[in-house]
């Protein structure tokens, strides 16, 4: 038996876009591998019975043409950078699923991000345009070359008007649009229908009208959207919902009537759980389908092996079918005017559905597998697997299994796991690791999690849990506003506490606690009031939330909101809830892992925290990676995710390993 | 007359790196710009006349011998990024072309001539190849690939790990080599964890004074001083590290060693040095001569490039630069500790050299661009000696300043104003109010490019030093913990007096605008008044519990600069901090800031702006790729147009009337 290695991941094959051929007898969906250049993005077919490769990689993205055609958009050499960063550009592709290679269509002078088919000849896409130039897609020639020419000479410079201007894993996004497009496949004719200062979030088309989520700004890229209903045929347009009034999440049409996944954030803040509501678009009225503080239209559950997801709700004549975390396993829901019902639970997570052939699909994981392709069949009520991507690799290879165990705090009990080495040796003492979860409102689940089965390999014990803010379990027990830093450190403690009585084998003098983002804020927190933690790897982490609302892509919307105050209405309240404060406490050696193009988390949130406990003769150090983002752990290139995992490893060794003391 | 163009800075000339040869001729760089950079030549003064060496680009260089130079110079080829190289050259000041002499396997930063053939070399070194200068070819090539291998990651295990203007520094020191040419012999002088700041050389050659510390992790800016035998390399330790800051060193006599060294317990950080003696032998340490005044040039200008010697050993002492009140002068430190006053300038001095007879400057006088000029210390009269500039500003505008004091407490603060072009008194006239950086920095009537280019474009221009500045002693520099306050007072008593004594100024059309400090008292003032139309902030500070904890002196000058730090009051720390005040602005505010400023960091600028747009103020950002926190005064030329075009753009938007805008 083979033991997961430092890059196992580059094995697995992640799985999302699952979209059904029009006649529903079949799906196809993307596959990605992760490789030195790249993450390299394959088409695939399956029917149920067969799954077939049906193009090289390089693949964006696709809509099924027709039954027998699919389109996709394609960066044909990996690792190709655009051929003008200045430019826009998406070249389209159509294969047979029948056999033969693609061929090319057309290039289109758009960036396009998202696309439907609207009818035989045309699609719908939204690209992203710049306000310099919104127009730039529906220009000659040679005016997009003096486009080009002039955004070139603007290349040393970034001029800021907006706020928020950067987004994470965008970068500089000020002046950007998503803008909605006709395209018209047979003659190239390109029209526009958005307006150049509003952002289309989302968009659906049914019978002639398209319904779509809209944001209209100048200056301030608030959260909240619109809903606009757009009749292409008399090209009438109206607001449905206005501006302001709520966050919109997925959007579709139910009978002629716009359904959509929405929040007020009145009582729970920028983190509250949408609800499902329905709305006659022609006579205004809104009634709600399913009232809940639950999450839901998205799995919660955590894991490093997945890359992209797709469609987590469908939305049809029928009913609303709708993914939705209970506790830290997904299920999923159908909702209709009736009521709501779980039609599957899943022991794991799911990161697309999709309905094929009468039978619900979906990819996901489970039973500490990698992802594959699934399906459900309602008649049997049973679960087939469909794809075999990793069978081999799983066979061959010792994974540990995640213990659950619940932890009773009073009025609430606590999720938490417990991964031990496969070899387990009762008679040993072992070193072991604390692991936090981002977010805060995300969930740990009973799913295969790279860098803990790594450690575990390693001859550690891991150990997780799900803190009160973290999703799965409604609203309140999410809300976390105000109040970081207390009752989530007091859950953690306890957790930690409960572990070392369950596991007497842990040696509590080598105990090391890790996490990424909230994961990370938690870390730069828990060396500051305890030194129970022997090393500490603070990944992505905030120091100083005043400085944070400042620079990341959310300050005035999601860190003043989970702060409960701003730097004008309650400055000690945040630099109550900041690491920072504590830094003059900390003794644990700590190793800081931080991307120079994190917006979510500014690497400067790391900095201050290395800097202030260096300052008070900590043991430290820093690892910066270039060219990365906030997610340089799931998305980040082959060998940065080798390297981050290597620093964190080799930190611990130093500090818990046995061999390191003697 | 002609305008003062926004790229005028372009067409000058800049002059650094005065150096004389044994018997006493100036040798010196001329940096230019052209295509887009600048570039460094090499002159000395022949018959009287400046005269062009070199026509590389060259920046360090030392006279081997009366006619003789040998210089560090990038010719052919290109260099590798991961290799450690310096090549030199040696060219004759009576003619020929330069040779090219050797190269060795080291980043020379530094170089002390001991005699010919033999130098004293700082070089910087990077500690994960500590012994690159002695390793084989195979072996460099190894290191070669693995930093290739690296280049997506950056390391952090010290502090300071970058500093501004040289980017990420962890790992690095400047150690030093002693180079024997004829056996083409390189030696170290010390551990590689040590790092030097200076070296200076005794007058019989036998000797090296040192200033600099080992560290591990933490740089300590308190370095400690020490005596090399360059006979027997051995050295001794005069001063343990962790007790003074060094300003400068160097060598009275073969047995003693002069000093200027603060201890900062009286005014922290900042404070101007003392000078001591010490004996070469023993350490004992004797206070020479106490001092409150700035040690070197305390007058900022944007047409400066380069850096050169403020201090020297010269014929009865230690003839050195300092600025009093808003004027340079020379003075001289005898033996004896008394001070004598060689000579006052109208202008700025940049660089220094003295033989028994003559003082050279690289001086800005009046109005004028930098020249080398000469000092007889006999006559006492004063030649300028070089022209570079003299075109530049032929037939343009240049605006005289006019002082206007205030006082200030038991201080008075000086300030200047500048009329715009073709000044008419009976019209109405928008206005700059420019504030300078450090805050421990002096504006004077000098010639400033910026300044000059506004009073071209129709606005009166004021400045002046608030107290904070240089040039008045330890207490009118002393601002610790008091930032925003008496500073803040100044200026606007300061913005007063001038609308009193200019009635032409319309006092709703005024824009401020300041970089480093300036920037941060730009950002504090929009916060706490409305009467400034429009502001520009560069380079900027909002919020100071962030930049201690990440600026490149965050633990060594910013906290000390707020007499708190985040754990000991942070209440005190964010009382100085304008953000705090970000929900009171009214001013439409333009932010210039660069990616590579580690100084003042871009997240500064950021949290004013965000928080400034959150509050519905108008703001505008513009961000500089490549540029560090210099970029008004080292950044690429294309670069500083853009920078001012930006600003005057702003004010032109705000403090002109709509009518004018148009054209």
């Amino acid at each position: 038996m083979n033991k997961v290695t430092i890059d196992f991941f580059d094995q697995a094959h992640f799985l999302s876009n699952l979209k059904a051929s029009p006649d529903g007898l079949r799906a196809a969906f993307l596959e990605c591998q992760c490789r030195d250049e790249g993450y390299a993005k394959s088409l695939y077919l399956c029917d149920g019975d067969h799954t077939a490769r049906l193009t090289s990689d390089g693949v964006m993205d696709y809509v099924w043409e027709n039954d027998q055609m699919i389109l996709f958009s394609a960066r044909r050499r990996m690792g190709q950078k655009d051929s003008s960063p200045y430019g826009e550009q998406t070249d389209l592709y159509r294969i047979d699923i029948q056999g033969g290679e693609a061929r090319p269509l057309i290039s289109l002078p758009l960036a396009i991000e998202q696309m439907e088919k609207l009818n035989e000849r045309e699609l719908l896409v939204t690209a992203e345009v710049r306000k310099d130039c919104p127009d730039f897609a529906l220009l000659t020639e040679k005016e997009r070359q003096d486009v080009i020419d002039r955004r070139k000479a603007e290349e040393d410079y970034q001029v800021v008007t907006e706020s928020p201007f950067v987004l994470d894993g965008s970068g500089f996004i000020e002046g950007t649009r998503s803008r909605l497009f006709r395209v018209d496949l047979g003659d190239g004719k390109i029209e526009a229908l958005s307006e150049p200062l509003e952002s289309v979030s989302q968009f659906t088309v049914a019978d002639g009208r398209v319904l779509m989520s809209v944001k209209k700004f100048e200056v301030v890229r608030g959260e909240q959207d619109g809903l606009v209903c757009l009749d292409l045929v008399t090209n009438q347009r109206r607001w449905l919902i206005e501006q302001g009034r709520m966050r919109i999440r997925q959007i579709g049409w139910r009978r002629g009537q716009a359904v959509f996944f929405a929040s007020e954030n009145k009582t729970f803040g920028t983190t509250e759980n949408p609800k499902l509501y329905q709305l006659d678009v022609e006579t205004g009225e809104i009634r709600c389908l399913l009232d809940t503080e639950n999450h839901i239209g998205s799995s919660a559950v955590m894991t490093d092996v997945i890359y992209g997801s797709g469609r987590q709700v469908l939305f049809s004549d029928e009913a609303v079918l709708a993914v939705h975390t209970d506790r830290y396993a997904d299920e999923i829901l159908r909702i209709d005017e009736h009521g709501s019902a779980a039609v599957l639970s899943w022991p794991g997570a799911i990161q697309a559905i999709e309905t094929v052939n009468g039978q619900l699909w979906l990819i996901g994981l489970q039973d500490q597998k990698l992802q594959e392709l699934y399906g459900w069949d309602p008649a049997t009520k049973t679960v087939r697997q469909l794809t075999h991507f990793h069978d081999e690799l799983l066979a061959e290879t010792e994974i540990a299994k995640p213990e659950h165990f619940m932890v009773s705090r009073g009025s609430y009990e606590l999720d938490g796991w417990i991964l031990k080495p496969a070899d387990f040796d009762e008679k040993r003492s072992y070193p072991a690791i604390l692991d936090i979860h981002g977010g805060p409102k995300t969930a740990y689940g009973e799913v295969f999690f790279h860098e803990m089965q790594f450690w575990a390999a390693q001859g550690y014990i891991v150990f997780f849990c799900n803190p009160t803010g973290s999703d799965g379990r409604g609203d309140r027990f999410a809300d976390l506003r105000g109040r970081y830093g207390q009752i989530d450190y007091e859950d953690l403690m306890a957790f930690t506490d409960a572990v070392l009585d369950r596991v007497p084998q842990i040696d509590t003098r080598r105990l090391g606690v890790t996490g990424g983002s909230y994961g990370g804020y938690m870390t730069n927190w828990i060396i500051g009031h305890t030194d129970r933690f022997s090393a500490a790897a603070s990944q992505r982490s905030i120091a100083n939330w005043v400085s944070m609302i400042g620079t990341d892509d959310c300050g005035f919307t999601f860190d003043t909101d989970q702060m409960d105050a701003d730097p004008w209405k309650g400055m000690l309240k945040i630099w109550d809830q900041s690491p920072l404060q504590f830094a003059d406490k900390v003794k644990a050696p700590t190793v800081f892992i931080h991307s120079f193009e994190d917006y979510s988390c500014p690497i400067q949130e790391g900095m201050q925290m290395y800097n202030a406990i260096v300052h008070h003769g900590v043991e430290a150090r820093m690892c910066l990676f270039k060219g990365e983002s906030h997610g340089l752990s799931r998305i980040g290139k082959r060998h940065h995710r080798v390297r981050r995992l290597r620093e964190m490893t080799d930190w611990f060794d130093h500090y818990l390993k046995e061999t390191a003391h003697e | 007359m002609n305008k003062i163009t926004i790229d005028h800075f372009q067409r000058m000339q800049f002059l650094s790196a005065l150096v004389l040869s044994p018997a006493g001729q100036p040798a010196w760089v001329r940096t230019q710009i052209e295509n887009d950079a600048y570039t460094g030549q090499l002159f000395v003064l022949d018959h009287d006349q400046p005269k062009q060496l070199t026509s590389g680009n060259e920046s360090l260089f030392v006279w081997d011998d009366e006619k003789t130079l040998l210089f560090i110079s990038n010719r052919g080829e290109k260099p590798q990024p991961e290799a450690e190289s310096t090549t030199f050259y040696r060219i004759r000041t009576d003619g020929g072309e330069a040779v090219k002499v050797f190269t060795l396997p080291l980043k020379v930063r530094q170089i002390v001539p001991i005699k010919q053939g033999l130098y004293v070399l700082t070089a910087q070194i990077d500690l994960t190849a500590a012994d690159y200068w002695k390793m084989s070819e195979a072996e460099r090539e190894a290191v070669h690939r693995r930093r290739k291998a690296e280049a997506d990651y950056q390391i952090v295990s010290e502090q300071p790990y970058y500093q501004d203007g040289a980017g990420y520094t962890n790992g690095l020191r400047s150690r030093l080599f002693l180079y024997d040419e004829a056996r083409n012999e390189l030696k170290p002088l010390c551990e590689p964890q040590f790092h030097v700041s200076r070296a200076v050389v005794s007058p019989d050659h036998n000797h090296l004074a040192i200033s600099g510390a080992p560290f591990v992790t933490i740089r300590q800016p308190k370095e400690g001083l020490y005596r090399m035998d360059l006979n027997t390399l051995k050295s001794d330790c005069l001063l343990e590290p962790g007790q003074f800051s060094i300003a400068e060193i160097q060598w009275l006599s073969e047995t003693q060693i002069l000093a200027a060294m603060s201890d900062q317990k009286r005014y922290g950080a900042v404070e101007n040095p003392f000078f001591y003696t010490l004996d070469a032998h023993t350490g004992k340490r004797e206070l020479l001569a106490e001092n409150e005044e700035s040690l070197g040039s305390a007058l900022g200008s944007d047409c400066q490039y380069g850096s050169g010697k403020q201090t020297q050993m010269g014929p009865d002492g230690l003839f050195m630069v300092h600025t009093l009140g808003a004027f340079d002068e020379v003075r001289c430190l005898k033996a004896d500790g008394t001070w004598r006053t060689i000579m006052q300038l109208d202008g700025s001095i940049q660089a220094l050299a003295v033989t028994d007879e003559r003082l050279w400057l690289i001086a800005m006088l009046g109005q004028k661009l930098p020249e080398l000029v000469c000092f007889n210390l006999k006559t006492n009269e004063l030649h300028p000696m070089t022209a570079f500039n003299e075109a530049v500003l032929a037939d343009c505008y240049v605006a005289e300043p006019e002082p206007l004091s205030i006082p200030a407490s038991e201080f008075q603060v000086d300030g200047w104003v500048l009329k715009p072009k073709d000044y008419d008194p009976n019209q109405k006239y928008p206005a700059i109010l420019n504030i300078h950086g450090g805050p421990k920095a002096a504006y004077g009537p000098v010639f400033f490019h910026e300044m000059q280019f506004w009073a071209s474009e129709g606005y009166f221009v004021m400045f002046c030093n608030p107290r904070g500045s240089n040039g008045k002693g330890n207490a009118f520099a002393e601002l610790r913990g008091l930032y925003g306050t008496i500073d803040y007072d100044d200026l606007m008593n300061f913005t007063d007096a001038v609308l009193a004594a200019y009635p032409a100024i319309d006092a709703e059309r005024i824009g401020v605008t300041g970089g480093s400090y300036g920037g941060y008292m730009t950002n504090w003032m929009i916060g706490h008044t409305d009467r400034f139309a429009a502001a520009a902030s560069q380079r900027s500070i909002a919020n100071w519990v962030s930049l201690i904890c990440y600026a490149d002196i965050g633990f060594t000058f910013d906290n000390d600069q707020m007499g708190a730090d985040p754990w000991s009051d942070v209440q005190k720390v964010w009382d100085q901090s304008p953000l705090q005040f970000a929900d009171k602005a009214k001013t439409p505010t333009l932010f210039i800031h660069s990616f590579e400023d580690y100084r003042c960091l871009l997240q500064e600028g950021m949290q004013m702006y965000n928080a400034l747009v959150h509050h519905g103020v108008e703001a505008r950002m513009c961000l500089f790729n490549g540029e560090s926190h210099g970029l008004s005064r080292i950044g690429k030329p294309s670069h500083r147009v853009r920078r001012l075009q930006e600003i005057t753009a702003w004010m032109d938007r705000w403090c002109k009337p709509a009518t004018e805008n148009k054209s």
